[in-house]
């Protein structure tokens, strides 16, 4: 069985608190499905506390430790309680849609291709959004300016000489080299994108073109 | 940048201690002894990350009050004092500073989807870890360490340590795999 785990270099990025907001999503899903990479994840988040004893000390305002001392007993303004259990999207992911995955208002692009974008920030740079794929169907060949995550949330896909399933996280080696992801039969594929830069088609476009080039 | 007086540093255990005093019987004494040693390291965490004073200071404030409210959720079996305050004020940080949110894993999930058994058979215990990683830090190339710090204190991302180092992105990635695999060894018990 393959499986497909986030680079060692995404990782420390995400224990060190670098990685943008849309990317340390899909590595919290990734992690809320594998145990492996939370242990990996322990040992980095291990080094940035080494790194935080190292550091030489730097003096508080004087006054600091009195005025934080009055505010021990404050009233503390309640945390939002945690989603309800999806069996989709883990819970990381199920507090950014919003709802469960049998509520998300789909919308069809074509050729048996639908997406649902999230609300998170991420300016012009990134995109993110969930796509379900019918079982069977292709998503045209395409390359990216910049890096591209993919997270299977749902059945599956294969690509190139590669098969993705759920809890799987596709990478592109090399963003500008087309490629042309193919759901698995086995029912429709619902992944979790994050995508930099614009999508270019290398195939005959379709309406997907001018949707995604939004 | 003033600096403190060199004080005799707690150790690990100490502060470990510390919290879970904090935690059981909320001991205002623990928590000052804890605010003595993490305050200023915090903040002079922040600052590296490139907060203004007065931005370092009030996150810190708040990383130190997670503390209080959070410590009976510590578990030192699960990770040291230490890493644990490095946790609050990474996702102190990303909120205030940053003005992000940080999407945490959901542990408790039961499902997963990779084979459990090899993670469960390396497991070491966090003191023993924790030990390990401050070995493992002062043996990496230096130009592995360079990049580890500019992403735990630069807030820099593998592409941005490459467009401002001129290194090629395979050239960071790579650097990045071999500290990984250096940390990976010395955790394993081969400090070589
Ligand atoms: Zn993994």
């Amino acid at each position: 069985m393959s499986r497909h785990h986030p680079s060692p270099e995404t990782l420390m990025c995400y224990a060190a608190g670098s990685l943008p907001e849309p990317h340390s999503l899909v590595i919290a899903t990734h992690l809320s499905l594998c145990a492996a990479c939370r242990a990996d994840t322990a040992e980095m988040d291990a080094l940035g506390g080494a790194m935080l004893e190292d550091l030489s000390p730097t003096l508080m305002e004087p006054d600091a430790r009195d005025r934080l001392l009055e505010r021990l007993e404050e009233p503390e303004v309640p945390r939002p309680a945690p989603p309800p259990s999806d069996p989709v999207l883990p819970s990381p992911l199920r507090a950014y849609v919003g709802r469960g995955i049998d509520a998300i208002a789909w919308k069809k692009l074509g050729r048996g291709i639908e997406e649902f974008r999230l609300p998170i920030p991420g300016g012009d740079t990134y995109t993110t959004r969930l796509i379900r794929i019918a079982a069977g169907r292709d998503v045209p060949s395409h390359s990216h300016d910049g890096d591209e995550l993919t997270l299977v949330l749902a059945g599956g896909f294969t690509d190139g000489d590669q098969n993705y399933r759920r809890g799987d996280l596709a990478a592109d080696a090399d963003p500008a080299v087309p490629h042309r992801p193919v759901a698995d039969a086995d029912g429709a594929c619902i992944c979790l994108i994050v995508t930099e830069g614009k999508l270019r088609f290398s195939g005959p476009l379709g309406p997907l073109l001018t949707y995604f080039r939004g | 940048m003033q600096r403190l007086e060199p004080r005799p540093a707690l150790g690990a255990r100490e502060l470990d201690d510390l919290v879970l005093k904090v935690g059981r019987g909320r001991d205002r004494e623990a928590f000052i002894s804890l605010y003595k040693h993490f305050a200023p390291r915090v903040k002079a965490y922040l600052l590296r990350l490139g907060a203004d004073d007065t931005a370092a200071e009030e996150a810190t404030q708040e990383t130190m009050l997670s503390l209080w409210r959070r410590a009976d959720s510590f578990d030192p079996s699960q990770a040291g004092a230490g890493t644990w305050v490095f946790t609050i004020a990474r996702n102190r940080r990303i909120d205030l500073i940053r003005r992000e949110r940080r999407p945490e894993a959901d542990e408790s999930a039961a499902e997963q989807v990779a084979d459990p058994a090899e993670p469960a058979d390396q497991a070491i215990a966090a003191a023993e870890r924790d030990k390990r990683v401050r070995v493992a830090l002062e043996v990496l190339p230096r130009e592995q360490a360079a990049l580890i710090e500019m992403a735990y204190y630069q807030d820099l991302t593998q592409t941005a340590i490459a467009a401002k180092t001129g290194l090629p992105l395979g050239t960071v990635k790579s650097r990045f795999r071999l500290a990984f695999a250096r940390l990976k060894r010395v955790l394993e018990g081969d400090p070589s």
